[in-house]
């Protein structure tokens, strides 16, 4: 091949690299970094306890994908969350109390699942508002179904936010003014608010 | 220490293949064996990632040392390494004594709360328009419950494995995902993570896989996961280290009785699948989890006869939440919970709604809507949806493919023989595949013309994507296509040389049409090429295609298009090109394939009969 050849390949390899970062940093640019904002549709940071013994385990960060960066994600298998391990990052001195702990899993169970969890409340029952209702320790004999009709009769009350963190606020009240629910559910918490 | 050490040399069983399998040990293509983990982390001894009985030696060593009181106890290896550990307590006698059991804090607090009934691997299927999804991915999943609970396990645990791109840039991105140059570390989240992002972000079907494990072996994948999760690195190789492959033998290392050896050098998550239903008695069961669009499929299908979808159908063109209030008002409640369903799938699948991004354009009506739903005196469950038999994604051919063909044109007979790495034609029954996608890598097509003694590279592509999505009602999908590789120019090279092709990349754009057994499509066409034809060069492309696509049964396919284009040289020369191809392709068997084709390109027709065996 004549050096003229090499230099035209080199040129385009150059462009379509140049491209590529222009392409990059212009996605750069419109994602923003959210730390826990509720509602923020770019980027909402939440720590995930859940079976994950312990606190201060990193956190299950949501963004939003172009098209390319769905493309891309799916040749490394990467996913619209970043992931965790579960394993404390030499937090052996983790201060957070029980009731913290439970009132974190049950918003990130929320928002990680709230269009789900409309349909399941809104039909009367399904995989999602079973799940919650174990987050939530309703979910023994005669707990559920109570906390079931609950949730159903208030439904306009508790979604009527697009804002995850609303709801979750509207939940808890509608469930701590149910007499039976605020005493028998083990992680609602009748703290204050 | 020295009699242990001796007994262990004696036993090999730093050759054990449980032991190699603990060290993620793999054959390599030079020979030999090597593991596939790229950390010091994971090893104690220097050469422990060539060498498993000086691994094995180090281990050993290692568990006996004394604990620095300073020291945190977590980090002594008898804590760090627990498989390692349980392996040579039940081969090695006296190993047990000679090493008291530590207090491992950290990881007895990490595997309390692990899901520990049962392992599934599950594998989240294409998503149409988006071809790359098309090769799936694959976790596993690590269930709390022993029996199906009705909360659907969504508080299990589940165990990822992918790449960490430290870049962006899309260029770079391919390359680096390709050599390896990208880590890929373990990850766990909630099921109901995964879920929300397959099924719903993505819209992908979630097949599972329940794989039978005994108490003692999902114990030991607990712990084979503990020491091979962060800071442990593996080099993320898209063709042949990437997730599928790495939890293979992930769950190799638990279960090393099990042989779940790809079929070739490069691994393509529905291989392993095979891999997997295919060592007898490994998977128990398998459930299926749809898709945000086959739910919207389901439900639509649900609304028994016209007038219902064409309700619903005007609904959504209305988009009034008041409005659809009073027109469902008419309907008895059990109708209405149908229609009501089928919407907000509709609008959950074409507003991409997940966790909590809210609907936009319909956020009003589908607000509506479920309070609606909520207000019924009656409460009904949403219909079922269907296992779809047909896509499961373990019983397509296998992926790689070589063909041999006999044809015959107006001079004079033709054999051909062909290759592909991956993964599938429009042209080749859909049983197994996702209807209407196609992907191709490394394709290469041989030829030889027996009237003119010309043995030829007819056609080589590096890649090819084709992407012809149903149109179900109210979509508006659209068909796209992709192609790079280069053809033969018979009339510019008597003789066939590499430098003597025509090398192209081609994309195109346009509506797709049709429904169910039969689809279409159209494309504008574009692209460029250069060619060692003489009066061309360099030259710009542009045309179009249009194309049938007939499954008149799973394994029966018909298919035909028809392409037309304009080539622009410099100095303003053109040249017209005319092609088209009818073809019918029959799987006689699983991995066997016979088509006949009529084509014709470059003024010549010919006819083929080609019979393709993958592997």
């Amino acid at each position: 091949m004549s050096p003229r050849r090499y230099l035209r390949i080199a040129l385009c390899v150059v462009a379509v690299l140049a491209a590529g970062e222009a392409l990059a940093s212009k996605k750069k640019g419109k994602k923003g970094k959210g730390k826990k904002g509720k509602g923020d549709a770019e980027a909402t940071s939440y720590q995930v306890p859940y079976g994950m013994a312990g606190c201060g385990l990193g956190s299950l960060v949501f963004k939003s994908d172009t098209m390319m960066e769905q493309v891309l994600a799916a040749t490394t298998n990467g996913s619209s969350y970043s992931q965790t391990f579960g394993i404390s990052t030499g937090s052996s001195n983790c201060q957070v109390t029980k009731a913290d702990l439970a009132a974190q899993e049950q918003e990130v169970f929320l928002s990680t699942n709230l269009a789900s969890l409309e349909k399941d409340v809104s039909a009367g029952g399904g995989q999602f508002v079973e799940a919650f209702a174990k987050v939530l320790g309703c979910d023994g004999t005669g707990q559920y179904s109570q906390f079931l009709a609950v949730s159903r009769a208030n439904y306009a009350r508790i979604f009527s936010n697009v804002d995850a963190g609303l709801v979750y606020d509207q939940y808890m009240q509608v469930l701590r003014s149910d007499e039976t629910l605020a005493k028998d559910c083990e992680r609602v918490l009748i703290t204050s608010l | 220490m020295e009699s242990l050490q001796s007994d262990a040399a004696r036993l090999d069983l730093g050759g054990d293949l449980a032991w190699r399998r603990l060290l993620f040990f793999r054959p390599r293509l030079l020979g030999g064996e090597s593991s596939l983990v790229d950390s010091e982390a994971f090893f104690l001894s220097p050469g422990g990632a060539h060498d498993s009985r000086a691994e094995l030696q180090a281990t050993i060593a290692a568990m006996r040392q004394n604990l620095d009181p300073a020291a945190k106890r977590d980090e002594h290896p008898a804590c760090r390494f627990p498989a390692r550990r349980r392996f040579l307590e039940e081969k090695l006698a006296g190993f047990e004594a000679a090493v008291p059991r530590h207090e491992c804090s950290s990881l007895e607090r990490w595997r309390e709360p692990l899901g520990k009934e049962r392992v599934s691997l599950v594998f989240s299927s294409y998503y149409a328009n988006n071809p790359s999804s098309m090769f799936g991915h694959s976790f596993l999943r690590l269930h709390r419950s022993a029996t199906g609970g009705t909360d659907g396990g969504m508080l299990d645990d589940t165990v990822n494995f992918m790449a960490y791109p430290t870049t962006s840039n899309p260029m770079l991105y391919a390359m680096y995902g390709v050599s390896g140059l990208f880590p890929g570390r373990f990850s766990m989240l909630p099921y109901y993570a995964k879920v929300q992002e397959y099924n719903n972000a993505d819209s992908r079907d979630l097949w599972e896989y329940e794989l039978a494990m005994t108490p003692a072996e999902i114990e030991r994948l607990h712990e084979v996961i503990w020491e091979v999760g962060p800071p442990v690195a593996i080099d993320y190789y898209y063709f042949d280290e990437n997730c599928s492959f790495v939890i293979l033998m992930l769950l190799q290392a638990a279960r090393p009785d099990v042989d779940l050896t790809p079929p070739h050098a490069w691994v393509i998550p529905s291989d392993t699948l095979r891999a997997l239903v295919g060592a007898p008695g490994l998977v128990r069961q398998v459930r299926y989890r749809p898709s945000s669009l086959s739910r919207f499929k389901a439900a639509y299908a649900a609304l028994d006869g016209s007038t219902l979808q064409g309700l619903a159908d005007d609904i959504i063109a209305g988009n009034d939440p008041e409005a659809a209030a009073a027109i469902l008002s008419g309907l008895p409640e059990f109708q209405q919970s149908r229609v009501m369903d089928a919407i907000v799938e509709f609008i959950d699948f074409e507003e991409r709604v997940y966790a909590d991004k809210a609907a936009v354009e319909y956020a009003g009506l589908r607000r509506r809507l479920l309070q609606l739903r909520s207000q019924q005196k009656q409460m009904f469950a949403p219909a079922p949806v269907p296992v779809p038999e047909g896509e499961r994604p373990e019983i397509g051919a296998n992926t790689a493919r070589a063909g041999a063909a006999l044809g015959a044109s107006e001079r004079g007979g033709i054999v051909a023989a062909s290759w592909r790495s991956a993964l599938h034609d429009l042209g080749a029954p859909d049983h197994g595949y996702p209807e209407g996608l196609a992907i191709g890598f490394f394709d290469i097509n041989l030829r030889y013309d027996a009237a003119e003694r010309r043995a030829a590279v007819e056609r080589y592509e590096l890649l090819t994507i084709l992407s012809v999505p149903n149109l179900e009602r109210i979509l508006r999908p659209w068909a796209w296509s992709l192609a790079i590789g280069a053809d033969d120019i018979p009339e510019a090279c008597k003789r066939w040389s590499p430098g003597c092709m025509e090398k192209r990349v081609r994309g195109g754009f346009g509506p797709a049409l049709g429904t169910g057994i039969v689809r279409g499509y159209l494309l504008a066409t574009g692209g460029a090429g250069v060619s060692s034809e003489d009066d061309l060069g360099w030259h710009l492309a542009l045309g179009g295609e249009a194309g049938l696509l007939g499954a008149l049964t799973p394994k029966l396919k018909l298919s035909a298009v028809l392409g037309q284009e304009k080539l622009l040289g410099p100095g303003g020369s053109m040249q017209d090109r005319r092609r088209g191809a009818v073809e019918l392709g029959w799987l006689a068997a699983a991995d066997e394939e016979l088509r006949g084709s009529v084509s014709w390109q470059r003024e010549r027709v010919e006819v083929r009969l080609s019979w393709f065996h993958h592997y």
